[in-house]
């Protein structure tokens, strides 16, 4: 890996996706926080597992009608950082999400950066729709 | 029009250094400030959390500013020039951009507008928090390597989460390779150092340039 292109770097490591979260239940500001939190956590956690050589950046952003939720993190060991404005539950959110990772194939980034997020989402109750998605 | 950018590689903090640094610009100093933010992943999420601190931005998406989109840079910074007139601009590249060669697509906007565009410092943001990790994968290496050799000013990010004796450490390194560079110790979350690395982007001019010995 060590003649690796900054070209090829950066169409290969990076995978960027926007989930919209509707649920009948509003979370409260704090549950959505923590789902951040924990989104962040298990993509890198089980990025390492899969073999990937370390955590370039993953991130986050979730907006709703009552402020946002941003979180990210450069490898679970080193924690998340979260900063989050939420002056309402949450019923209906946009989510962002960008996972950066050296050493996984980019087929296998894309997988587990949808279906890992969404089944983060779906465990706090929401409803998640992909909006869009480019690699 | 002075145009800066603030490079590092993945995570190091170059989206929180730019947030405060364009709050103190515009509301200590009175200046114009637009951000050009160029990201990989291709639906970004760095532009969005700038626009959520209230700033201009502008964001190039789908491929790199220092190759690709090299041209896109370029005609973004001419645009910005002639309808905006910024008094400053800060450029986010992605994590593993070539200085040099954003500053090669810097020089092309210059081309293309009546304005004058200064080329201002580069700033390479370096993650003190995690360097053994970093050096140790020799592609990630050679990004950050890189990276110095390029720069005018290297700021040590996160000091606030280690000692004396890792800023050290972070200082040897980089001296290894560029002995030249600036160096100073920021944490662009506590806002200590921006006051400093604040007035080196308002006050000096750029003067990296590839060196001897600079990584292909």
């Amino acid at each position: 890996m060590s003649g690796l292109s900054h070209y090829v770097a950066d169409k290969e490591w990076g995978y960027g996706i926007a989930f919209k979260l509707s649920s009948s239940k509003a979370l409260t500001p704090e549950e959505t926080t923590e789902m951040a939190r924990e989104a962040m956590k298990e993509l890198a956690e089980e990025a390492i597992r899969r073999g990937a050589i370390m955590i370039g950046h993953i991130k986050c952003i979730l907006k709703a009608s009552g402020g946002y939720v941003k979180a990210d993190t450069i490898g679970a060991k080193y924690g998340v950082y979260v900063e989050a404005k939420l002056t309402e539950p949450v019923r209906e959110a946009i989510l962002v999400v960008n996972s950066i990772v050296v050493g996984l194939s980019k087929d296998e980034n894309i997988e587990l950066t949808r279906n890992l997020t969404k089944k983060v989402a779906e465990g706090y109750g929401f409803n998640v729709i992909i909006l869009e998605t480019k690699t | 029009m002075k145009v800066i950018q603030i490079a590092g590689f993945l995570g190091s903090g170059k989206t929180s250094a730019l947030l405060i640094i364009s709050r103190k610009i515009s509301s200590e100093h009175k200046k114009r400030v637009a951000i050009i933010v160029n990201e990989i992943g291709d639906v970004p999420v760095d532009a969005r959390v700038l626009e959520l601190g209230g700033l201009r931005v502008k964001e190039i998406a789908g491929g790199c500013i220092c190759c690709e989109l090299s041209g896109n840079l370029a005609l973004t910074l001419s645009e910005l020039a002639d309808k905006f007139g910024p008094d400053i601009v800060l450029i986010e590249p992605t994590g593993v951009a070539i200085p040099d060669q954003v500053k090669v697509a810097i020089g092309m906007g210059r081309r293309d507008t009546t304005i004058p565009i200064d080329a201002g410092p580069v700033i390479v943001i370096y993650d003190a928090f995690r360097i053994d990790e970093l050096l140790s994968n020799e592609t990630v290496n050679n990004f950050i390597n890189r990276q110095i050799l390029n720069a005018d000013v290297v700021a040590i990010n996160k000091v606030d989460l280690v000692d004396g004796a890792r800023i050290q450490y972070c200082e040897n390194k980089i001296r290894e390779t560029n002995p030249n560079v600036r160096m100073m110790r920021i944490s662009a979350l506590k806002g200590e150092g921006i006051d400093e690395l604040t007035r080196i982007i308002l006050e000096e001019e750029g003067t990296a340039s590839i060196r001897p010995g600079a990584l292909p």
